[in-house]
């Protein structure tokens, strides 16, 4: 176990952590307990964090990989028009019941959604495979994601670096 | 201006007031309560044999800092589980938390190493060589009955746990006035229940010594308490606080105690330190309770009208190794005997069931507790008698349904059905099943497209009646809540019954609001910590909305009633003038604001009316006056395709036409119908916690345990029915398990209408290579034929 | 589910990480996608974790004589994304977008899953079906193995424990049209059976058939065009077929070879309906 510098939510961060720690546990181990660990084996997604960008499971990535060179999103630094939209959309549609999946799945539908995946019922539930959730049996996840896309209007939204990928003329949430 | 119904409260389809800090990542769920200073984690040493004599733990060298305690450390603080009831044919088994002499499944506890962190008590765990001898394996329920099958537990005779037998009604007149008998074999295999939250435990040590917080991920804290402190000699309930943060899903299971509940108690007894333990993915799947696992031969008698005029079954219940505490293994056996007529006027009965104990892990309640299996097999067989007599599946149920002039009606097995039209919920689920059959496009070739039904009638919130009629030891006849307006005039509930997912936050705010006249985000619910709310229940049998809610209402009903005197004494006129609206208690030409009176009945006692009370607290409880359950019910219609070359299903449509009564929150009803839906479709179509013929589990990693997906479960459509119930506060009854009960059968019965005879459905999950083994069997008869 | 101890090198040179590689019991990881759940379960043990993510020279994609070469680091989302251009690109850009999940391709890569070896998964499969041929490179020295040959069986591949993959070149083939189908449990599940359909240059009544599971490794066969998906005289025919060139295979798992080979190859005969005009436009535009 040595220190290391993790870049998380734009923050540099000095953490100690062994060879052997996933990215999930790493980021728990910072008080950012918001990325749950819910398998440990890739499938269920409720660790999704962002590695420069991109979506991923923070269970199957080492933290020691990230060290000093990956910036890393999680749920508690995730910001921006879409992911407010995606959040509100989660709320409106009952998109979620305990809780444990949600982080995972606002992450998986703002990229969803920001890559222009969602565009129609078929491609948000293929997509949506990623993440499981026992409590909702996912119909309020799919409405969430397709009103999300359908208030973008735009059939595609590019990810730009920033987790803010909503283009700027779009309106906020209508209800 | 009586009657005005608010927009946000009871009746209102209102979003969450809990989604805001799960969306946020802020939810608190007992693995993100931080470490205090000392914390020690565990890892346990679990048996890699399903059965065999504990000779020797060996421990060679550990890593510094990690300390190992055994079944007999443990033995000295914590006494083994023995689950019974006051039947005293049950045979109980004794479960030790750490198991010394015997284990009796794959992942059974040994020994618990605990070390600064996880990863270096796992690294012990590995340097642990358990010594086990093997034992006769009994792997399955069939092996655990035969003649010459080891006996798992001591002073037991044979490896049923309860044996029971029964016959009611005119049984055999019945059978003889029949012209048919349909006889069949239904099973369904062991499920994971699988909340995305493992268990997850935090044991701290208090300031004062014998003082206890325990956090943990558990549907019933107070209950859990209970049942902790009665298994720990000279723990008392005063001194342990169990915290019950937020739960990452329950579905019955986390209403138990484990064994490692009390080893994590125990270590922190023991040691002194806070003590932690987060169960992994791989812990959960072989040793947290698992579900479903029943089998069932059943025969009805039919007449020529088609009705059925006597059932027989035989109903096999694979417990595994232990009974949890408190449900028994004899459960789900006393609950699908209980509940197989269904919604059909059944008068004849006779029935069997046993529970017997096998090498695997306990079998636990989950949501929907032996009625989806006992629905399945009622289900399936009101089918097969339609085939047998060349009617359809829909005829034979509309001739056999009980009606609703003919409430309330008293079961052949003794429950008594309080309301509701059984036959309108089959016709509004067929008519939008064929609607939505109607709209699709026709098939591709090589697809076959068939639907299917299910009907149920569950007992929900169910009072003292129907838990002493189970032979429970514990008896949860009622609910409490307290209710408190603090001096500011905000209000504040406690309730024992636990949310993790039903929403109670929102739906218990919207009950208690319309006493009180406010907005439902103008009152907080708080539940969760036992030193916060009164002794109650916790969440499970569907029974919150009525039993928590009725407490919410009685309680909220208390503290407006006060209010209204407290006005009315200011006002000068009579409190049955005062209305409360608005945060303000009005009569026609005056108003005052709650906040005012709030702050007068805290601090300022003086203005007070002469005599009365100060403060505003009131504790309500809520008993349903008639204790043996209000009853909801349902049609499930799925319409399904089968692709010929694969055996594969796919669910086009599924339809859920339900009645609960009324209805609070129908976002949040609708989402519980949902849920259920989902779990059903993975018990028909991809979960199976298996066992080999030696006893080990087949699927102990996601790789082999396949859980639904949003590509594998359609929205379901959703027909609300409204006949409230007569014995509850306000007509509503329980609607958190429905939506587990019927979807399973309706899809196997999809199925069988897609392939015809023979088809393969009377054993879950379906199978896509038995489904396509039957269609290129049927094909070579076809071939042949011509 | 912690892993064991490990000492993890970031190799930051090709030569770094050859040295790391020589450890006993080290172990290359690049994306980590299907080594961090064996590590988790602890059914992995390496002494030493070899981190190839910051070797340049693994990475990209760029012309190279009539053809491409693919960085071994190229994750399955960039190839879903359209890195790799032409017939060869469409078709792997729908296998990948049927590998798994999105997280799981934005962090595992080709290099990775050719030299994991997993019969049930896409790049065994789709890698031989385009003609790819694999640049492995060593501290001694490198060798080209076209990737057809390069599984061995299910988890065998004939990557040495001192080789990584570095790049794989791809031939152009504008001419082709692919057809794909894959049958699993679910979605993002690994496959069940799996195939590909290479109508060749010009759609005639027989196309070549790329298998993937369940057979134990990457087969190739000549069909007959099936007339329809459930032609149950061709789904016979051609699971007499397939059985000749692979191990004994179950019934059922022999019929899903045959479904996904007819369902490939009537894919392709829809695709090629699309071609010339859009194939070769797509090639055009990504060869640049």
């Amino acid at each position: 176990m040595y220190e290391r510098s993790l870049r998380i939510n734009g923050e540099p961060r000095q953490t100690n952590f062994q060879d052997r720690t996933s990215l999930a546990h790493a980021i728990r181990e910072q008080g950012l307990t918001g990325t749950k660990v819910g398998c440990e084996q890739g499938v269920c997604g409720s660790c999704n964090v962002l590695i420069n960008g991109d979506v991923a499971r923070s269970c199957l990535t080492l933290a020691a990989s990230c060290a000093d060179r990956d910036d890393i999103i999680t749920i508690e630094g995730i910001d921006g028009r879409l992911v407010d939209l995606v959040r509100d959309a989660m709320h409106q549609e009952h998109g979620l019941q305990c809780g444990f999946c949600t982080p995972g799945m606002v992450i998986a539908i703002w990229d969803l959604v920001g890559r222009g995946a969602a565009k129609d019922e078929t491609s948000v539930r293929e997509a949506l495979a990623s993440n499981l959730c026992r409590c909702t049996g996912y119909s309020g996840l799919v409405r969430a994601a397709l009103r999300v896309a359908a208030e973008l209007e735009a059939p595609s939204v590019v990810h730009s670096d920033s987790t803010d990928a909503a283009p700027e003329h779009q309106e906020g949430p209508t209800t | 201006m009586e009657g005005v119904v608010r927009p946000t409260n009871v009746g209102a389809r209102v979003p969450r007031l809990e989604d805001a800090r799960h969306l946020s990542g802020r939810g608190r769920y007992t693995s993100d309560i931080p470490s205090p200073p000392g914390t020690l984690e565990v890892a346990f040493v679990r048996s890699h044999l399903p059965h065999a004599r504990v000779l020797d733990v060996e421990v060679t060298s550990i890593p510094a800092g990690c300390r190992i305690l055994l079944a007999s450390d443990l033995e000295r603080v914590v006494n083994p589980i023995r689950s019974g009831s006051t039947n005293p044919n049950l045979l109980v088994t004794e479960q030790p938390c750490l198991a010394g002499e015997t284990v009796r499944f794959v992942g059974e506890p040994v020994a618990m190493v605990l070390a600064p962190d996880r990863a270096t008590a796992e690294d012990a765990v590995d340097s642990i060589r358990l010594r086990l001898e093997a034992l006769p394996v009994v792997a399955s329920a069939a092996a655990a009955l035969a003649d010459d099958a080891p006996i798992l537990h001591g002073g037991w005779s044979s490896n049923v746990a309860l044996q029971s037998d029964r016959e009611a009604g005119p049984f055999q007149e019945q059978v003889a006035k029949a012209t048919t008998a349909v006889r069949r074999q239904f099973s369904m295999a062991r499920v994971q229940p699988f909340p995305m939250e493992g268990r997850a435990l935090l044991a701290i040590p208090g300031s004062d010594a014998g003082q206890l917080t325990l956090y943990a991920s558990s549907q019933r804290p107070h209950l859990l308490r209970s049942f902790i402190c009665a298994q720990v000699p000279g723990l008392d309930e005063s001194a342990l606080r169990l915290i019950a943060p937020d739960v990452g899903g329950g579905f019955g299971p986390k209403g138990n105690l484990y064994p490692e509940d009390l080893a994590v108690v125990g270590a922190s007894l023991l040691t002194g330190h806070p003590i932690r333990w987060t169960e992994d993915r791989w812990e959960h799947l072989v040793a947290s309770y698992q579900a479903r696992e029943h089998s069932y031969d059943v025969t009805a008698y039919v007449d020529d009208d088609a009705r059925v005029l006597a059932l027989e079954v035989d109903v096999v219940v694979d417990g595994g190794a232990y009974s949890t505490l408190p449900s028994t293994m004899a459960i789900d056996a006393s609950m699908a005997l209980s509940v197989l007529p269904g919604p059909y006027r059944i008068e004849g009965y006779k029935a069997r069931g046993r529970s017997v104990a096998t090498n695997k892990a306990a079998l636990s309640p989950f949501r929907g507790v032996g009625r989806p299996n006992a629905c399945f097999a009622m289900e399936r067989i009101m089918d097969e008698i339609a085939y047998e007599l060349g009617l359809s599946p829909l005829e034979v149920r509309r001739r056999n349904m009980i009606t609703p002039d003919e409430m309330p009606y008293r079961t052949v097995t003794g429950l008594i059905y309080d309301s509701g039209d059984y036959a309108e919920a089959l016709e509004i689920a067929a008519q939008a099943i064929e609607e939505l059959a109607s709209e699709r496009m026709a098939p591709e070739p090589g697809v076959l497209r068939g639907v299917g039904y299910g009907c149920y009638v569950e007992q929900t919130a169910h009072g003292a009646d129907e838990w002493y009629r189970r032979n429970m030891n514990y008896i949860y006849g009622h609910e409490v809540a307290r209710a408190t307006m603090n001096p500011d005039g905000t209000v504040t509930l406690y309730v024992a019954s636990h949310s993790h997912g039903q929403g109670h936050q929102t739906s218990f705010a919207q009950i208690a609001a319309d006493r009180l006249g406010l907005d439902h985000d103008q009152v907080e619910i708080r539940y969760g910590d036992t030193h916060e709310s009164p002794f109650g229940m916790g969440t499970f049998a569907s029974r919150s909305l009525v039993m928590a809610g009725g407490a919410v209402h009685t309680a909220a009903g208390l503290l407006a009633d006060r209010l209204r005197e407290i006005a009315a004494s200011w006002m000068e006129c009579r409190p049955s003038d005062v209305e409360l609206r608005n945060g303000k208690a009005e009569t026609a030409d005056t108003a005052v604001a709650l906040s005012e009176i709030a702050f007068a009945a805290h601090l300022d006692p003086g203005r007070l009316p002469e005599g009365a009370e100060p403060g505003l607290d009131f504790t309500g409880y809520y008993r349903p006056a008639v204790g043996t359950g209000a009853f909801s019910y349902a049609t499930h219609a799925a319409h399904v395709e089968v692709d010929t070359c694969t055996g594969h299903v796919r669910i086009l449509d599924l339809v859920v036409a339900e009645d609960c009564g009324t209805v609070v929150n129908p976002l949040i009803v609708d989402g519980q119908i949902q849920g259920g839906a989902a779990q059903g479709i993975g018990q028909a179509l991809f979960e199976e916690a298996g066992y080999d013929a030696a006893g080990q589990p087949t699927a102990a990693a996601l790789t082999d345990y396949l859980l639904p997906g949003a590509a594998e479960v359609p929205s379901v459509d959703i027909h609300h029915l409204n006949h409230p119930s007569p014995h509850t506060y306000n007509g509503a009854k329980g609607a958190g398990e429905g939506g587990t009960i019927a979807s399973p059968v309706a899809i196997a019965n999809a199925v069988r209408d897609a392939l015809g005879s023979g088809a393969p459905v009377d054993d879950l999950p379906l199978r896509a290579q038995s489904l396509w083994e039957c269609l290129q069997a049927n094909a070579r008869l076809r071939a042949v034929d011509r | 589910m912690r892993p064991a101890q490990f000492t993890m090198c970031r190799a930051r040179t090709v030569a770094e990480a050859f040295e790391a590689m020589a450890v006993d019991d080290a172990k290359v990881i690049a994306g980590g996608q299907s080594l961090v759940p064996m590590l988790n379960f602890r059914l992995a043990r390496p002494s030493t974790l070899v981190d190839i993510t910051g070797l340049s020279s693994l990475r990209g994609v760029q012309r190279e004589g009539r053809g491409v070469r693919v960085g071994g680091l190229t994750t399955h989302a960039a190839i879903e994304d359209g890195a790799i251009g032409g017939a060869a690109g469409v078709l792997l850009s729908r296998m990948a977008a049927s590998l798994a999940y999105r997280p799981i391709r934005n962090r595992g890569t080709v290099g990775g899953s050719l030299s994991h070896a997993d019969n049930r998964a896409e790049w065994p499969l789709g890698m031989s079906a385009v003609g790819a041929q694999a640049r492995l490179i060593s501290a001694s020295g490198s060798r080209a193995v076209n990737v057809a040959d390069l599984q061995l069986g299910p988890f065998a591949a004939d990557v040495r424990a001192d080789e990584l993959l570095e790049s794989l070149w791809l031939p152009d083939r504008h001419d082709r049209v692919y057809g794909y189908s894959k049958i699993s449990a679910k979605v993002g599940e690994f496959a069940e059976a799996m195939a590909v359909a290479d109508l060749g240059r010009d759609a005639g009544d027989q196309f070549t058939c790329w298998i993937g599971a369940p057979a134990s490794r990457v087969i190739s066969l000549e069909l007959p065009m099936p007339r329809c998906t459930a032609d149950s005289g061709w789904l016979q025919e051609a699971a007499r077929n397939i059985q000749a060139e692979t191990d004994p295979l179950p019934a059922y798992e022999l019929n899903l070879a045959a479904v996904a080979a007819g369902r490939a190859a009537l894919d392709a005969l829809a695709r090629a309906g699309e071609r010339p005009e859009e194939l070769d436009r797509e090639g055009e535009r990504r060869d640049v």
